[in-house]
């Protein structure tokens, strides 16, 4: 286990190298001249070498790749232009409010999705079952906006049933009762889809771990139907978990519609602001730390992975 | 003896035969090892109604977007100052008006053209580019696939949303700069599938036939891996149009794509969501239409696979 | 085989089947999936002692393995199953699942013909045994199964087994998985053992090893043994009493002396023709010609009249029953039993 854990260590260190390289090119296709930008129109071409200078613009790319991935190791990934501080201090608070969001948003997932899919396998001429393979084709196509928008119209507006935006009561005296309260709403739209998906992967899972050959075997020994259900569960988790793990990444990048539609204060809601300010350090380093939570998520994933089947520690 | 028309209107309208014309279906008494694995077959299956229907619905709403002008009962930048916020189903304005008196259905028509535009080119090249990688990956050295691979894995550790935001806020706002971040998140997708097809074909018979009578790489790739590999490509590529569309919302929805006063989509939404308390009608309607346009796809790309029968973890 | 043994068996196809431990009659199974009739099995008739060995012997396709999983109602609800299976006075036929669960593993246990897929591969090996155990009540405690569940992988052959009782199943050999699939069969000490084709999926020379565990467990337990086998080999060196099947029916069956070596049924001649043995050299096989009946199809008839060398007009009228050729010994051909009795 400590052997797969350092291997798959390992491989991620090459993924995150291309990550920062990525982001750093979209730093570089930035249309315009940082210097003049900075400068403004009154700048002297004395200021203006001495900037780009400063700056390293002069260097070859790949020292100003080694020096941007250097500031970044160091926590420091450029100053917001909108709000004069650092934008990964920022962003770092902010995706703090985004995680319990899309946690939360993941556990609804992963527990509502389980359990449906898992009706679904056992009881394959249920309605239920139908209703899974339908919905999850409109999961896939319903924007996490789309739900946000009808959810508040229908569920906040119109029955008044939740609040209608932000994390917390006004007075700030609600606690986590008022959080939950104000969760509702935001994680049920950032969950659906997601939700579809992994029922319907749970479905097909289960499914196809029911008609393995040792499954005849278990009921040959006189295992009840329930027991064998569990082994069969047993052996679809890993790849239920693939798939729960990519979802990571569409509720990462969903928030940025949810937060904004519900004004939950996180990173997605920030990097909405930053796009119309055209803040782009601020959305630079969103990007990059969603990307690198997403790399760490599905780390973790792997590895409990790897912790339930044995064939996949080699 | 209506039905059986249309039935055969649509069979033609979207036939994605696209094997080399020579296989034909009577030639099953050629040498069956080193005949191609082409869909035969498939080609007999029933195509099912919601197939047909998604379909048909489909060239509508290219249809509406082409004929926008003709179509559209109203101008879709031109407002009505003393018709602002009319409800849903209010006399001539079918989907009411918004903040600025001009009508929905209207601007939905005209929103369609850059929707739909920033919808479907971006698959268009990632299919041409993403299959081109995935037919140098699966058919190139050990060398060159990992290498390929690998920089798709890179672009799978970014969540694909914020990579296209990424992208499109560093290019600047305006429709092809979304279009170009766009087609750069879904070129990894494609390019997986198209590997993992040519993969398949790459151990049949044939190719080693092929192989043995002196063929060269690209004489191959084109002549017989390419026809092999295109249903399963053009298949997933179609409900990917899907996603692309609401991805293209997206960002116009963040101010990433077309500026306003233009009618798209995204813009839409985000536009209307003001109104959510004071007419919430309106205000879901673009997202309900973004919704179904990309249903659509899914619907058509999905039944297209039953139809061709194609075995595809494409997700 | 022992004087005794002979006279046993004899009062056996007698008609006494008093101390039978499975008794099956006429077992028929259709399977009704996908709008199509298959009938795998139309007609068996099986009897079973404890401490004997009988072997179900027939090509592929003959139905074996669905005899025993229909003895196992392993089938869900797309086998319709006819007939009786008497087990220890329960018609298992009858049966539902509920009443099926504690019969299946401590009453009749099954070793499946492919070891891989006999073990749950995200569990450890004893795990799985000390499952069984504990289901079936056979100890009082985790602590005494896990103690058992060493102690049977020891009997099974297995070097080490404690390391094999921590083992998961990938990282053994098929034969390994195998003495382990034996494991759990016997760890409830079943009446009853059936092998569908136990050596199948390992190599020869681990066979002859199986084979011999299997014989000497079902002796020092005491279980009937139900093995099944396509290997004529195999049923001389372990049956006591062989039955041989075509096409979903018994063509013949009685004592492996009486079988194997003095043939009556024109099948078993062919399927004895066709096996090479020290005496019959490789050249000198005989290929039985044609091709089984395709499953589904339904013959009127004798199925093997359109393969067999003496097949006359009548055989493709009627199916022919079982008929007593001499004590213990049974034969399903008209024209053998005519020409065989006179
Ligand atoms: N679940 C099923 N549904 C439909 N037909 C079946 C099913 N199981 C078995 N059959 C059919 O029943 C016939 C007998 O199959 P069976 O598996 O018993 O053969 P066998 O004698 O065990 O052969 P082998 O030596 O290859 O294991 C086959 O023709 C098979 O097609
Ligand atoms: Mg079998």
């Amino acid at each position: 286990m400590t052997r797969f854990l350092l291997r798959r260590l390992a491989l991620t260190i090459p993924i995150l190298i291309g990550v920062s390289i990525v982001m750093f090119i979209t730093i570089k296709i930035t249309p315009g001249d940082p210097v003049a930008s900075l400068l403004g129109p009154t700048g002297s071409p004395e200021a203006r070498v001495a900037l780009t200078e400063k700056l390293g613009l002069d260097r070859p790319l790949i020292v100003q790749y080694a020096k941007w991935f250097g500031n970044i190791l160091q926590g420091d990934a450029g100053i917001s232009i909108a709000r004069q501080t650092g934008a990964l201090g920022l962003v770092w608070d902010a995706m703090q409010n985004t995680l319990v969001l899309a946690g939360f948003a993941a556990i609804l997932a992963m527990v509502v999705g389980v359990t449906i899919g898992l009706t679904a396998a056992v009881y394959p001429d249920s309605v239920l079952a139908r209703v899974v393979s339908g919905f999850s084709l409109f999961a896939i196509s319903v924007p996490q906006y789309s739900l946000a928008l009808i959810s508040i119209v229908y569920l906040a507006a119109n029955l008044g049933w939740f609040p209608t935006g932000g994390m917390n009561d006004p007075s700030g005296e609600g606690g986590l009762g008022d959080l939950l309260h104000h969760l509702w709403l935001p994680g049920i739209a950032s969950a659906l889809v997601p939700l579809g998906i992994i029922a319907r992967m749970v479905r097909s899972a289960m499914i196809d771990a029911l008609n393995e050959d040792y499954i005849e075997a278990l009921r040959s020994r006189g295992l009840p139907r329930s027991t064998v259900t569990r082994h069969a569960f047993h052996n679809a988790i890993p790849g239920i978990l693939t798939i729960a793990g990519l979802q990571a990444g569409y509720l990462l990048g969903g928030v940025v519609f949810v937060e904004t539609v519900f004004s939950w204060p996180g990173m997605g809601l920030l990097i909405f602001q930053s796009i119309s300010q055209r803040d782009l350090p601020v959305i630079q380093a969103g990007v990059l730390l969603s990307a690198l939570a997403f790399v760490l998520i599905n780390l973790v994933v792997d590895t409990i992975q790897a912790s339930i089947d044995p064939r996949l520690r080699r | 003896m209506n039905s059986r028309t249309s039935q055969l209107e649509a069979d033609q309208t979207i036939d994605l035969r696209l094997d080399n014309p020579d296989d034909g279906s009577g030639s099953a008494t050629q040498d069956s090892a080193a005949r191609e694995p082409s869909q035969p077959a498939a080609r007999r299956r029933k195509m099912t109604l919601t197939t047909r229907v998604s379909a048909v619905l489909t060239f509508a709403l290219f249809a509406v977007a082409i004929l926008a002008p003709i179509v559209a009962p109203y101008e879709p930048d031109i407002g009505d100052r003393s018709q602002r916020l009319l409800p849903l189903f209010s006399g001539s304005h079918v989907l009411g008006t918004d903040g600025q008196g001009r009508d929905i259905l209207s601007r939905i028509i005209w929103g369609a053209r850059p929707s739909l535009l920033a919808g479907v080119v971006p698959v268009l090249v990632a299919a041409l580019v993403g299959t081109a990688l995935g037919l140098v990956a699966g058919r190139g050295s050990r060398r060159v696939h990992s290498v390929i691979m690998r920089v798709l894995d890179v672009f799978y550790a970014f969540p694909a949303v914020l990579l296209a935001i990424a992208i499109a806020a560093a290019l600047g706002s305006g429709i092809s700069n979304a279009i170009v971040a766009l087609s750069f998140i879904l070129i990894p997708p494609v390019a997986r599938v198209a590997e993992a097809e040519v993969s398949r074909v790459r151990s049949t018979d044939f190719m080693e036939a092929a192989a043995v009578s002196g063929a060269g790489w690209w004489s191959i790739s084109i002549r017989h891996v390419l026809p092999n590999v295109a249903p399963a490509i053009v298949v997933y590529c179609t409900a990917l149009v899907g996603l692309s569309i609401v991805y293209a919302a997206g960002l116009g929805f963040l101010g990433l794509g077309i500026a306003p006063p233009t009618a798209e989509w995204g813009l839409m939404v985000n536009d209307l969501r003001q109104y959510t308390f004071s007419q919430p009608g309106i205000a879901v309607v673009p997202a309900v239409v973004i919704t179904i346009a990309s249903l659509l796809f899914n619907l058509l790309g999905d039944g297209l696979r039953d139809w061709l029968d194609i075995r595809s973890e494409a997700q | 085989m022992t004087v005794e043994a002979q006279a046993e068996l004899v009062i056996d196809a007698a008609g006494e089947t008093s101390d039978a431990v499975l008794s099956v009659r006429d077992l028929t199974t259709t399977f009704t999936a996908g709008g199509q009739r298959i009938e795998a099995l139309r007609g068996i008739d099986l009897d079973l002692y404890p401490g004997r060995v009988s072997v179900l012997l027939g090509e592929s396709g003959s139905g074996k393995s669905v005899t025993a999983r229909s003895i196992l109602r392993l089938y869900g609800a797309s086998a319709i199953i006819g007939g009786s299976a008497v087990f220890e006075g329960r018609d298992l036929v009858g049966l539902n699942e509920k009443e099926m669960q504690p019969i299946r593993g401590s009453g009749i246990a099954l070793v499946p013909q492919d070891p891989t897929g006999s073990l749950d591969p995200v569990r450890r090996v004893g795990a799985q045994i000390v499952e069984v155990l504990r289901l079936h009540g056979v100890v009082d405690s985790k602590k005494e199964a896990q103690a058992r569940a060493e102690e049977l992988l020891g009997l099974v052959g297995l070097p080490d087994p404690v390391r094999a009782a921590r083992s998961f199943p990938h990282e053994m050999s098929g034969g390994m998985k195998q003495r382990v699939a034996i494991a759990i069969a016997i760890c409830c000490n079943p009446t009853l053992l059936i092998a569908d084709e136990p050596t199948t999926a390992l190599d020869v020379t681990v066979q002859a090893q199986i084979l011999d565990l299997f014989v000497e467990l079902t002796s020092s337990i005491g279980s009937a043994m139900l093995m099944i086998t396509h290997d004529v080999g195999v049923a001389k060196d372990l049956a006591d009493h062989v039955s041989v099947m075509y096409a979903g029916r018994i063509v013949e069956q009685g004592a492996t002396s009486t079988v194997l070596d003095d043939p009556v049924h024109p099948y078993t001649k062919a399927l004895l023709a066709a096996v090479p043995t020290p005496d019959v050299p490789r050249g000198n096989l005989i290929p039985i010609i044609g091709q089984p009946p395709v499953s589904g199809m339904t013959l009127p008839g004798c199925s093997f009249a359109p393969r067999c060398p003496v097949a006359q007009s009548s055989c493709t009228e009627l199916v022919p029953e079982l008929v007593s050729v001499e004590l213990g010994h049974s034969v399903a051909c008209p024209v053998a039993t005519e020409f065989g009795a006179a």
